[in-house]
């Protein structure tokens, strides 16, 4: 299928005739890439769907003030990591969990039978990333994953390219580190 | 080419990291994704119509929620408190129940029947009036004998006679019995007084009485 170009989507989408049509085009370009960016940072499918929805139905309020500023992923990106962000948080307070802990218990979300398809390797990188602080998650998984330019990451997080890149390195060490570690075994 | 050179400085930091595929480990339901769009959809329509429609119409009381609150807490501690305390540690008497329902009962229901027959005034308070007042009337009756024997007569004037006789007995029993001595006393003087005659008057009262022949054979 042909990906539509963000200007059409936009242009469709300020009409009111042609809106929907435009959202749904917006929806076929971009629902599994925010799928999978909010998933690999809450780990569990059910709260990653109703993360989804929350996503787009604040693309769909939000979507005739966008103001080109910035490339219409790189907008939708950044709804997604605030409401991943937000829902961690939440989650932390309502568990009374201390910051490390939280991680522990995404961890333990993996060994769990729900949609986790991954190796023996894939799950220890996938403790691995859980050990990083969130924002150094987020940047390690939009590199690392998505293959995101630092650009495109810096629009999404409002961070500078340098500080991307210092944290990226910071954090590629912390993982191989964790995965030669052969007492670390799953 | 800017991307393959960020690449490959940490590539060559972390080769062991470089080495593995880059594969998804995590899954989804089947049919996830074809379904997602339609999910959003609806999710932004039914979103729009909140805001349309506003917030409800409905209301609650004043302090309903705290109330509401405070009365599951109440019913949460109760239920807690029945399941640890079925019983109220208090015990009877073997049989006791069985025994009961008679006990009331039978002290019930002589007051009931009382009740039916209807209220009963006393004539005598005590024992001592009773038999006092038939005392009384057994005397009167055997004065009012004693001194009234007269024949039978009719039942009518036996009756007003009876009336007589007792209201004389009544006013006998009121005299007192000296008086009553004396006055018999009295009378039997009279009647000798009265019952001497002249000789005339027996002559003329034989005459009268009686003929030539009974004079004759009781000669």
């Amino acid at each position: 299928m042909k990906q539509v170009e963000d200007a059409e989507i936009l242009e469709k989408f300020s009409v009111e005739k042609t809106r929907q049509e435009a959202f749904n085009l917006l929806l076929n370009k971009y629902q599994q890439k925010i799928y999978w960016h909010i998933r690999r940072m809450v780990i569990d499918h059910d709260d990653t769907d109703d993360l989804v929805q929350d996503v787009f139905i604040k693309v769909w309020k939000n979507l005739e003030n966008f103001r080109n500023d910035s490339q219409l992923y790189t907008w939708i990106y950044r709804i997604a990591t605030n409401e991943s962000i937000t829902f961690l948080n939440k989650k932390k307070q309502k568990n009374n969990t201390p910051l490390d802990e939280v991680s522990g218990e995404l961890s333990e979300s993996l060994i769990e039978p729900s949609y986790f398809n991954g190796n023996d390797i894939q799950l220890k990188l996938q403790r691995a990333i859980l050990t990083l602080p969130e924002k150094q998650r987020l940047i390690f998984n939009m590199k690392y994953f998505d293959d995101m330019k630092y650009e495109e990451i810096s629009q999404v997080l409002g961070t500078t390219v340098g500080a991307l890149k210092a944290s990226f390195h910071i954090a590629v060490k912390k993982i191989e580190a964790f995965m030669l570690n052969d007492d670390i075994s799953f | 080419m800017d991307n393959k050179l960020e690449n490959n400085e940490w590539m060559d930091e972390a080769p062991f990291l470089a080495k593995l595929p880059r594969t998804n480990p995590f899954a989804t339901p089947p049919g996830y994704f074809e379904g997602l769009q339609d999910q959003i959809n609806t999710s932004c329509y039914l979103d729009k119509f909140k805001e349309e429609a506003g917030e409800s119409a409905m209301s609650v009381p004043e302090g309903y929620f705290d109330e509401s609150r405070a009365s599951i807490f109440s019913r949460i501690a109760e239920e807690g408190l029945k399941t640890k305390v079925q019983e109220d540690g208090f015990t009877v008497p073997e049989g006791y129940f069985a025994e009961l329902n008679s006990r009331i009962m039978s002290q019930v229901t002589p007051e009931t029947s009382r009740e039916e027959s209807g209220k009963i005034f006393k004539l005598w308070h005590s024992k001592a009036l009773k038999y006092s007042t038939a005392a009384c009337v057994i005397i009167i009756s055997a004065i009012g004998l004693y001194l009234n024997q007269q024949p039978e007569s009719s039942p009518a004037t036996t009756s007003i006679q009876s009336v007589k006789v007792s209201t004389e007995e009544q006013a006998l029993f009121d005299i007192d019995e000296q008086e009553i001595l004396d006055d018999m006393d009295q009378g039997q003087s009279q009647q000798a007084a009265n019952t001497t005659a002249s000789e005339s008057e027996m002559e003329s009262y034989i005459l009268n009485n009686y003929s030539q022949n009974d004079i004759a054979s009781n000669l």
